[in-house]
């Protein structure tokens, strides 16, 4: 990348309602908020101008998440502090910024994406065919197959079982890791491949909240804003 | 009755639509978004102190609804007084209202999800006519009877605002009140009205008899269309009410127009003879072109928009135009914003607006000569030579556009064949002088584009064609033919409109009560969405005019004599219906009327009691 630039990370989630915004709909919600802002940040250049920004990791409408990434490249540097207060009006309630931080660049978030962690749990947790106890043997039974494969939403078979890397019963809700990045795992692939070993789980609409993405930049699987100087976190989502 | 019925109307509350919309309804539906509110902008839901609620309920898709100017408006004005409450509906896509029939989850608010039955009154919007079948979608799935007349002293009131209430009759049945004209200062006397029917102070009854002694509204129980005269509601001055909104819903989802609306003036009075919001919205009520200036920093900077747009029926005619983009653009542009405007006229100097604003680049320019031959032209007093088209089209190509979209209508009164050739000779005429421009400069000429779009005139109330019917769709059909058989030409699309809708459109903008029925029936068969080419069901109005005993053809095409009361004459737009007739008179006589703002007054009767024309001029 030409010139001087300075680049910033930010965290953000997506509750309540803000579950329902489709990604390409984010990106615009997005620029309109670091417009509101003034965020001083690079455009690209043509008849439309958009501002510079990459996300980490495209999230399916209806999830919710606390764990959305992107990266924004500014004209100047700006204190992570100083974004975070300035954001605290501009981004609407359903979609909170949680930490900014510096980065330092050299490559392209995206391209780094591994994995992302979901917590699931039923809407409705008095629905029969769900508890704590039947979720472990539904996770014991998903362990011991050796191959689980379901019907996707687009015809095709998709493999499962070799896109999960950990799953546990947390608190009566389902704890799990997937790839994501280059392969990918919809949650909602994950619960239905339980459901099938595990003879029906529960028939109602799941809760589906992304709760952590992981990059790889050759040390190990780490949380996007380690890779970040000088990172400020919103009073909120201190916890 | 509705086909919902009272299944719907059960006394849910907030909680529990909120849970049936989490767990069953919004992972079933395409573009939740939609119907799930959080946007940035809406108001909270909290119901204490609350005094008086409406909700703005609009009968088209999310899409559609959340860019509409008037309801924003009404929903900052509602919001910024104490104690008043306005939430937003829109019309559910039918896979939504499936799964709300299925769910029995009623019409809800999107700031609270109440009820539409928690709410004083519902605000519905009147845009379109085909939009109708909507208005009883939204009635019906509020839970309550369809007729006004069948619903009981607890239903909130359901009032109707919007250009379609100058001829209220065919929906005069289902609704409580129609507010006819402007909106700001009517709304304002609402609420304190559901302020008093909140606290039980008054009845419905009593209600309904306050309204129906203000200015503007019409009370279909308490008023006898055939002998009342109802005068339409006009706000003399756009500056008593503030142009930055400070309530304003920012949506998530993408909307039609997703951009910041400032409008720079109501009405219009170039008089086209055809153009129903032209005569419904006089006079010319201009802004100041600071107010225009700060609003569009103030909103564009809240809402985050990448593009302000400028909005009347006519914006390069706004006194100050020139100036004020040329201080605007610049400013809004160093914060990354584009300033668009949303109609021009066809001459040179809008052409050089289009270019210092540049937004048009993207989406090509429009000009509607609206017919093909200067006689044809003049009938509908379109002042528009073709000397100004060519010289606006070469202004254009040379500042570099290479597609260009062109309006006209048939259908037209006195309309002769070769006046529609002379829409493919106005087009093939465009095309060449768009490729010697672009050969010129050492342009690919086949890189020029025509879009033709030909509509059919739909003959409007309360314009002087209102006494004419639509023309049979046979001759039209013929005349659509001839078109279609000239303008096979490569850098030439024509599109034209598809006659069903036009003749159900005239059915419903000219009807009479007797049409209530027609509607009910097509709403029950399941016609929705009659605006969508791809959800309007012909066959379901047919069946309903069929039933009704009545021919969509005759209905259509009928036509009423000059000394007939029409089904609209109740409804009193301030301008006269004399001056109507002579402007028919004219068309016939194949002369022009000038516009007053320029030229004398043509005593159209407007203007009286405070009420004229506001033409402010450059600023400083
Ligand atoms: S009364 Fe005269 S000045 Fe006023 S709008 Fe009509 S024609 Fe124009």
């Amino acid at each position: 990348m030409a010139g001087q630039f300075e680049a910033i990370r930010i965290k953000y989630g997506k509750v309540g309602p803000g579950r329902y915004i489709s990604h390409l709909d984010t990106i615009r919600a997005v620029e309109r908020a670091i417009r509101r802002m003034g965020l001083p940040v690079l455009y690209s250049e043509g008849f439309s101008p958009r501002p510079k920004m990459t996300f980490a990791a495209a999230l399916q409408v209806g999830v919710g998440s606390v764990a959305e990434h992107m990266d924004v490249l500014l004209e100047r540097g700006i204190e992570p502090a100083d974004v975070l207060c300035m954001a605290s009006s501009a981004f609407p309630e359903t979609m909170p910024l949680i930490a900014v931080g510096r980065f330092g660049g050299g490559y392209a978030l995206p391209a780094k994406i591994r994995r992302a962690r979901y917590l699931i749990k039923p809407f409705c947790r008095d629905e029969a065919g769900w508890s704590c106890g039947s979720l472990q043997d539904a996770i014991e039974a998903f362990k011991a197959t050796p191959s689980v494969t379901v019907l996707g939403r687009d015809g095709k078979e998709k493999d499962v079982k070799g896109l999960v890397y950990a799953v546990r019963a947390v608190d009566g809700a389902l704890e799990v890791e997937v790839a994501c990045g280059d392969k990918n795992l919809r949650p909602q692939y994950f619960v239905d491949a339980l459901s099938a070993v595990s003879g029906g789980l529960y028939s109602g609409a799941y809760d589906f909240c992304r709760t952590g993405l992981f990059i790889d930049l050759g040390r190990g699987l780490q949380d996007p804003m380690d890779d970040c100087a000088d990172t400020a976190f919103s009073e909120v989502f201190r916890s | 009755m509705g086909i919902y019925g009272m299944k719907a109307a059960c006394a849910d509350g907030p909680e529990t639509i909120r849970r049936r919309l989490e767990q069953r309804i919004l992972p079933m539906v395409q573009k939740p978004g939609r119907y799930a509110g959080g946007e940035l902008g809406a108001i909270g839901a909290d119901w204490d102190k609350t005094k008086a609620s409406i909700l703005l309920a609009f009968p088209d898709a999310y899409e559609v609804g959340m860019s509409y100017l008037g309801f924003k408006i009404l929903y900052d004005l509602v919001n910024s007084h104490e104690g008043w409450r306005a939430e937003r509906a829109y019309s559910p896509w039918p896979d939504m209202e499936r799964a709300m029939k299925n769910e029995s989850v009623p019409l809800y608010g999107l700031e609270s999800l109440s009820p539409a039955k928690r709410f004083d009154a519902i605000g519905i919007t009147l845009q379109y006519e085909l939009s109708y079948t909507n208005v009883l979608q939204l009635i019906d799935l509020s839970g309550m009877r369809l007729r006004s007349s069948e619903r009981g002293e607890e239903d909130p009131l359901v009032i109707g605002g919007g250009s379609c209430t100058v001829n209220p009759e065919p929906l005069a049945e289902f609704f409580d009140a129609f507010l006819i004209g402007d909106g700001e200062e009517a709304m304002g006397e609402i609420m304190w009205i559901l302020e008093m029917r909140r606290s039980r102070t008054i009845s419905k009854k009593q209600a309904l008899e306050a309204l129906s002694a203000l200015e503007g509204f019409y009370v279909p129980a308490v008023h006898d269309p055939s002998s009342v005269s109802i005068r339409r509601r006009v706000l003399d001055d756009l500056e008593r009410f503030p142009a930055a909104l400070s309530n304003e819903v920012v949506p998530f989802v993408e909307c039609v127009h997703d951009r910041t609306v400032v409008e720079v003036m109501r009405g219009c009075e170039r008089g086209c003879r055809f153009c129903q919001a032209g005569y419904i919205n006089r006079p010319v009520r201009e802004r100041k072109a600071s107010t225009v200036r700060a609003a569009a920093l103030e909103s564009s900077a809240k809402c985050g928009y990448d593009e302000v747009s400028l909005l009347s029926l006519s914006t390069a005619d706004y006194s100050a135009i020139g100036p004020l983009v040329d201080r605007m653009a610049p400013e809004l542009a160093e914060k990354g914003v584009a300033v668009s405007l949303p109609s021009l006229r066809i001459d040179a100097f809008s052409i050089e607006l289009a270019r210092k604003v540049g937004t048009h680049r993207k989406t090509g320019l429009t000009f509607a000569p609206e017919a093909g031959t200067q006689r044809m032209r003049d009938i509908i007093n379109k002042g528009v030579t073709e000397e100004d088209l060519m010289s606006a089209a070469r202004a254009a190509f040379e500042a570099g556009w290479e597609q260009v979209k062109l309006y006209f209508m048939i259908g037209l009164p006195f309309e002769a064949l070769e006046d529609v050739e002379g829409i493919a000779d106005l087009t093939f005429k465009v095309l060449a002088l768009g490729r010697e421009v672009a050969a010129g400069k050492g342009r690919p000429p086949s890189r020029i584009r025509i879009n033709v779009s030909v509509g059919t005139l739909i003959p409007k109330p309360h314009t002087p064609f209102q006494w004419l019917g639509l023309e049979r769709s046979e001759i039209t059909e013929g005349k659509k033919a001839r078109l279609r058989g000239l303008m096979k030409a490569k850098g030439i699309t024509l599109s034209l409109s598809d006659a069903f809708t036009s003749k159900l459109e005239a059915v419903l903008s000219r009807g009479t009560r007797t049409m209530a029925g027609v509607i009910t029936r097509a709403y029950e068969l399941g016609a929705r969405f009659d605006g969508w080419g791809e959800c309007i069901m012909p066959g379901y109005w047919i069946k309903a005019m069929e039933e009704a005993g009545m021919d969509m053809d005759t209905e259509a095409s009928r036509g009423f004599a000059r000394t007939e009361r029409l089904p609209w004459g109740h409804i009193d737009t301030k301008v006269r219906t004399d001056f109507l007739a002579l402007e028919f008179e004219k068309a016939r006589q194949v002369e022009n009327t000038g516009d007053c703002r320029f030229t004398a007054c043509n005593l159209c009767g407007v203007c009286e009691g405070g009420i004229k024309n506001v033409v402010r001029g450059p600023e400083e």
